[in-house]
């Protein structure tokens, strides 16, 4: 894969009532796909004489505003509704239950310019008008269902400059794969042993402080798989107390100690075989090809820019070549 | 050649994008402070019984007196200047796309192409003027400030846009001189407003409208705020007030349904409602366009777009403003 020239910073683009329902177990942030379809959707109507293409997404969160009522803290939470329009007859339409967000993000995104470059890019008048027309057509567009109501600034900046660009996004939170981090845990709940990712993305056994392996609070289970270590993230255990002459219960998630988890949609896997274009009854579109899909769930991690990989390249969400049926977003370590 | 028949799949995008309008105050007779935030509190308040009893209940001075002294408390919210400022801000922003005709979404080519066709000869022949000309107008007489137009003494409308690179700024003094109930009214900087919209419709210039109201309504008063529409209230508080940021705020869908009150081509109209498929509206609990009489949306397009058979001009703009509104039209059964 070619390498990106610049990076394009879309500075807080604050996006009113996007879609909060992420998949259909997961709910509170907009799905990969919103943000990565908006990018691709950008990079269609980009004029093609300018020779640029846009690659991965980078997905920075600032402030994120579900739109739910909470009587108190142990009531379950509703999702604020919107009326519809009444039905020809005066009566009132039945209410569809929808989740929305209001977010402020940042995005950037891989900028790969085939022709001449932009030389001295902060002086260069074409660098910043083309910022100024992708701006006008982002803000034209719809991001995860929502509408763009402003963005702050669009700025080009390049490969080397990758801690301005980080001091750029801050203060937020980067969407990460941790993908890893479910073997871990995986792992963890097989052995009863700790398992930790170490920073070389590597899994390994953690150890106290003389080498000694440190059991999990939980029993090992050796027929636990990844789906069990998906929903023991979402689970709360109150354990009780070890010794006779306790009475300490303690409360014991897997996932502490290792940053801020959360279940995550990375795309969909065909459940039958593809139809050709213009073959499926009420498809959205009759110029492509359609299949059901059923959605693929992993775990995500929210990382502040500071602790976000020496290699760049692997914070950018792309959509991988689709084989065996399954239709992903990834963060591949760049090679 | 087979007959054509309407998408099962039929979707338009809105093409006023409107944010929500927040909420901030000031005193008018220091118009150079900064202007504070207008929050939404909650207060309990010991109701009394006021409703229709039952005749048995009201007949019997006893059962009267035992359910009068029934306590009826009530906790909702509210939101009020404070008691040293008078003027109410509203402040939110209205994004002018482009309108073709073109749907987001539509699974028949034929019928879209016809579709196309169809509104690109209105266009052709009347242009977007008349319709601009009233969305502008219901900019300029603070109809979307609802019940907070009624109470107040005067309103002050701005609008600032960047036109071709330049700022520009109207101001119109007294929107309350305005009347509701008709278009027929001229004033200063409207047709400039109007032209603005027109523009961005056309898809001539990238037209984002910043509108600001300040409405003195008096020390202390009651301002109105959406209220959240809640499906499970836990019973603890009776209203919830929508607020961005602890700001007390106006649903985007409540302003935008403002802007687009301009049927005024329904039978034997009284006053504009919004252009909605069936003339509803809510509050009235009536639908102003009834399928029965042939002059709702749906049949009106279908006649047009199907048939070729165009409605009379008034009824042309109805469609039209319906399509610019948005919404889902496909002949998939459901409404």
């Amino acid at each position: 894969m070619n390498h990106a020239n610049y990076y394009l910073l879309f500075d807080r683009i604050q996006i009113q009532a996007a879609n909060a329902i992420s998949g259909p177990l997961s709910y509170g942030f907009p799905s990969l796909n919103g943000f990565l379809g908006a990018i691709h959707a950008l990079n269609r109507r980009l004029p093609e004489s300018d020779g640029i293409t846009l690659g991965g997404v980078l997905v920075a969160c600032h402030h994120c505003d579900v739109q739910l009522y909470r009587p108190h803290a142990y009531a379950d939470a509703t999702f604020n509704q919107s009326r519809n329009p009444l039905k020809k007859n005066g009566d009132t339409a039945a209410i569809i239950e929808e989740g929305k967000v209001h977010l402020t993000v940042s995005l950037l995104v891989e900028v790969r310019k085939a022709d001449q470059v932009w030389a001295n890019l902060s002086q260069n008048p074409q660098a910043s008008e083309w910022c100024t027309q992708v701006q006008n057509m982002l803000m034209q567009q719809r991001i995860a269902g929502g509408s763009v109501t402003s963005i702050g600034r669009t700025q080009l900046f390049e490969s080397h400059q990758q801690d301005d660009m980080i001091a750029a996004l801050l203060p937020a939170f980067v969407l990460m794969d941790a993908g890893q981090d479910l073997l871990a845990i995986t792992r963890e709940l097989q052995t009863g042993q700790q398992h930790l990712v170490n920073e070389f993305d590597e899994i390994q056994p953690a150890c106290d402080e003389n080498g000694a392996p440190l059991p999990s609070a939980r029993p090992a289970q050796t027929e636990v798989t990844a789906l069990d270590a998906l929903i023991e993230v979402a689970t709360l255990h109150h354990l009780p107390p070890d010794a006779k002459d306790s009475k300490e219960w303690r409360a014991y998630s897997v996932k502490s100690g290792r940053g801020w988890l959360v279940p995550l949609p990375v795309g969909y896997q065909g459940i039958a075989a593809p139809f050709a274009a213009g073959e499926l009854a009420h498809c959205r579109t009759a110029e492509y090809p359609s299949q059901y899909v059923e959605t693929i769930y992993s775990l995500g991690k929210w990382v502040f820019p500071f602790r976000l990989p020496e290699n760049f390249q692997q914070c950018f969400w792309r959509y991988a070549t689709p084989q065996d049926n399954l239709y992903l977003i990834t963060q591949p370590p760049a090679h | 050649m087979t007959t054509l028949t309407t998408a099962s799949v039929l979707a338009f995008e809105r093409n006023l994008d409107i944010s929500d309008a927040t909420f901030t105050q000031i005193d008018s007779q220091k118009p150079d402070a900064k202007a504070s935030m207008v929050k939404v509190r909650e207060k309990s308040v010991r109701g009394t019984i006021s409703n229709r009893l039952k005749n048995a209940i009201a007949n019997d001075p006893t059962k009267l007196d035992a359910e009068i002294q029934k306590p009826n408390l009530q906790t909702v919210d509210v939101a009020t200047l404070d008691d040293d400022k008078d003027t109410l801000i509203a402040r939110w922003s209205c994004k002018v796309l482009p309108f073709t005709g073109e749907p987001s979404v539509c699974n028949n080519s034929d019928y879209q192409a016809k579709l196309i066709d169809t509104v690109s000869g209105y266009l052709q022949q009347h242009g977007v003027n008349e319709l601009a000309r009233r969305y502008a107008a219901n900019i300029v007489n603070a109809r979307w400030l609802w019940r907070n137009r009624m109470g107040a003494e005067t309103i002050r409308i701005q609008v600032r846009t960047q036109i071709d690179g330049k700022d520009q700024t109207l101001e119109f003094a007294d929107a309350k001189a305005h009347p509701l109930n008709h278009f027929d009214w001229q004033a200063d900087g409207l047709s400039q407003l109007s032209d603005w919209i027109a523009k961005g419709l056309r898809g001539e210039a990238f037209v984002i409208l910043y509108i600001e109201a300040r409405a003195k309504v008096g020390y202390g008063q009651e301002v109105y705020p959406s209220q959240e529409l809640i499906l499970d209230t836990g019973n603890r508080k009776s209203k919830v007030l929508y607020q961005i940021n602890d700001k007390a705020g106006m649903h985007s869908q409540k302003v935008s349904n403002a802007i687009r009150t301009i049927d005024t081509w329904y039978p034997n109209a009284q006053f504009p409602v919004a252009a909605e498929p069936y003339g509803a509206v809510t509050t009235l609990g009536t639908a102003f366009r009834q399928p029965k009489k042939g002059d709702d949306f749906y049949t009106l397009f279908d006649n047009w777009v199907l048939k070729g058979t165009a409605p009379s001009v008034d009824e042309q703009h109805y469609v039209i403003s319906v399509l610019i509104r948005g919404g889902v039209f496909g002949a998939s059964g459901k409404e």
